[in-house]
This record gives C-alpha cells, sequence and structure tokens, in this order.
C-alpha cells in the first residue's frame, strides 16, 4: 500500500487541492532568469563603456602605454612636471 | 580596472596568464574583443536558462513533496507545453547564432597585410622569419626563440613565460602570421590577441593580427608535442612603427 492510499480521503483530498500554477511559475522563473542576467548585461555593458573609454583616451593622447621591463602600464599625461617617469607595474 | 586617477595609480593590463584567473585575458586585437563579446552575449542566455531551470527544479521539489502531495500526479504529455518547449529554445538558439555568425564571417575578412611573418615550430622551441626584410647577403631576418630557464629569470619576469627573444611587431599594422612546423604538430596560441594557430608539418596555416595597442603579450604552445611542449611559449612585443623601424635595422646589422 502507498503512502497515499493509507490516508483517509479527506485528507488525501485537501492534500492535493492546493496544486501548483504552471503558467505562473513560468513566468515566475522567467522572470528571475532575466532579472539575474540583466545583472551580466550591465557588467558587460560596463566593461564595454571603460574599454571604449580606454581607446578613446590612447587615441586623443590623454594617456600613453609604457612598455618597461615587458610590464605594460598606462600613464596619464600630466604635463612637464609629470612625476611618473618610467614607473611600471605587475600586470593586476 | 578604473581609468579615474591613472596619474595616481599606473594601471596594468593583463596580457599574461594570471594565478587563480577566471575570466579572459584583456582583448588587444579586435578579434578578441569579439570574442570576448560573444562570450558575454551566450553567458546572458546561459545565467536565464540556469535560474529558469534552477527554479522550476526547486518549485517541482516543493510542490510535489510527498507530505505536501500525498497522491502522485499522473500526468504523462502535454501538447502544448511540448511544442512551447520546443520552438523557445529554437528561438534562443537563433539569438545566439547571430552574433556567433558575424563573429565568424568577419574573422574570414581578408585585410592586404603589410607585414609577413613565420612562425616555424620545433620541439621546445619557436623559429620566427621576417621574411619581407633581407640582410646584405640576402638573409631574410631569422631568430630562434627560447623560454629563459626559472634559474636565469630577472626579477619580475614572468615563469614559464618569458623568452630570450620576443616577436617584435608595429602596433595598429594589419599582420599575417604564417604557422608551420618542422617536427610534429605544435599551436602558436596568444589569448590577448586572440589567435590560436596550429602548426602542422607540411602545411601552411595562416592567420591575420592587428593589434590595436603597444604592449607584451604572452601565449603558449597549445598543442602536445613531447616532453617539452610546456616550455615553449610565445612572446610578442607591439611597438611604435618607428621602434619596430630600428629594431629591424638593427637585428639586419
Amino acid at each position: 500500500m502507498t503512502a497515499a492510499s493509507k490516508l483517509p480521503a479527506h485528507v488525501a483530498a485537501q492534500a492535493n487541492k492546493a496544486s501548483p500554477n504552471l503558467v505562473k511559475e513560468i513566468f515566475y522563473g522567467i522572470g528571475l532568469g532575466i532579472f539575474g542576467g540583466s545583472f551580466w548585461k550591465i557588467h558587460h555593458l560596463n566593461e564595454r563603456r571603460k574599454t571604449e573609454e580606454f581607446y578613446a583616451r590612447l587615441e586623443a593622447g590623454e594617456i600613453t602605454v609604457n612598455n618597461c621591463k615587458g610590464l605594460t602600464s598606462i600613464h596619464q599625461r600630466c604635463g612637464s612636471s609629470c612625476a611618473l617617469g618610467g614607473v611600471s607595474s605587475m600586470p593586476h | 580596472m578604473s581609468l579615474k586617477n591613472t596619474w595616481l595609480f599606473p594601471i596594468a593590463y593583463c596580457d599574461a596568464a594570471e594565478p587563480w584567473q577566471l575570466g579572459f585575458q584583456d582583448a588587444a586585437t579586435p578579434m578578441m574583443q569579439g570574442i570576448i563579446d560573444l562570450h558575454h552575449d551566450i553567458f546572458f542566455f546561459l545565467i536565464i536558462i540556469l535560474i529558469f531551470v534552477l527554479w522550476m527544479l526547486v518549485r517541482a521539489l516543493w510542490h510535489f513533496h510527498y507530505k505536501r502531495n500525498p497522491i502522485p500526479e499522473r500526468v504523462v504529455h502535454g501538447t502544448t507545453i511540448e511544442i512551447i518547449w520546443t520552438i523557445f529554445p529554437s528561438i534562443i538558439l537563433m539569438f545566439i547564432a547571430i552574433p556567433s555568425f558575424a563573429l565568424l564571417y568577419s574573422m574570414d575578412e581578408v585585410v592586404d597585410p603589410t607585414i609577413t611573418i613565420k612562425a616555424i615550430g620545433h620541439q621546445r622551441y619557436w623559429t620566427y622569419e621576417y621574411s619581407d626584410y633581407n640582410s646584405s647577403d640576402e638573409q631574410s631576418l631569422t631568430f630562434d626563440s627560447y623560454m629563459i630557464p626559472e634559474d636565469d629569470l630577472e626579477l619580475g619576469q614572468l615563469r614559464l613565460l618569458e623568452v630570450d627573444n620576443r616577436v617584435v611587431v608595429p602596433a595598429k599594422t594589419h599582420l599575417r602570421m604564417i604557422i608551420t612546423s618542422a617536427d610534429v604538430l605544435h599551436s602558436w596560441a596568444v589569448p590577448s590577441l586572440g589567435v590560436k594557430c596550429d602548426a602542422v608539418p607540411g602545411r601552411l596555416n595562416q592567420t591575420s593580427i592587428f593589434i590595436k595597442r603597444e604592449g607584451v603579450y604572452y601565449g603558449q604552445c597549445s598543442e602536445l608535442c613531447g616532453t617539452n611542449h610546456a616550455f615553449m611559449p610565445i612572446v610578442v612585443e607591439a611597438v611604435s612603427l618607428d621602434d619596430y623601424v630600428s629594431w629591424v635595422s638593427n637585428k639586419l646589422d
């Protein structure tokens, strides 16, 4: 005998009364998925914006790339009083 | 990476493998940028599908737990939902295929290269030939590139990645790489440049590169080729055109 068949009929009927709405659950799932995916999309758009900003500033000459002992670093042009000189840093 | 206050904090680009690295190296070519963008597009759909499937799974476990639902459902088929869950994935695949094919065909676009460089794989080192230039005795510019052993590394150099002679190329110039091998299979791969090309003995494989910024880009042999497969790295150094011309002149002299 299964567990269900051991139950009185009125209890069994009540237990299965609140059956889930499939369409609602699907919409909730898709909604949550889009909500989560939007965070990734925001991250992607942010990364793309930073990259475009970097190359725009490189083209405009606002920043330079310094190859020092094989380590590439970026310096902002700050006129003749630049104190950075040939400072380089490890790849992050 | 933040570009604000760069005068305070010099920022270095990630053009080499790092310990515990999770994501891609920073792109230095339009091809690699396209690959990263495609990955981001597909990952967006992946997250949606993952959350949706996990939600349905958890809700099914919740609603149909034997205590809440002692009498099991006897649903055996549902034509409408079966049609829906066939068509929806097809639509998602179409959204994925569009940027994928766009990138694939853009990779095949041919642009007349300015410089041609041959990379020849040997067991445990690479040989590079710049056949566009000849020295006084008509020998093209050729050199071998061996990994610097760990004992000979200087402070700040990268283990298993540094070489004695780098591939020096001009930035913002269309390059053609011809890859082949003198013995067994190798693969010439540089992640930052979005390049991976098999080196097959008896065959010339071609790939094109356009490096958008100066820098030093590290890669490694990517086809098992013997005991020293892990010890034949690739280093590409992109410099300004003037520096490149000086380098070529020095090498030819």
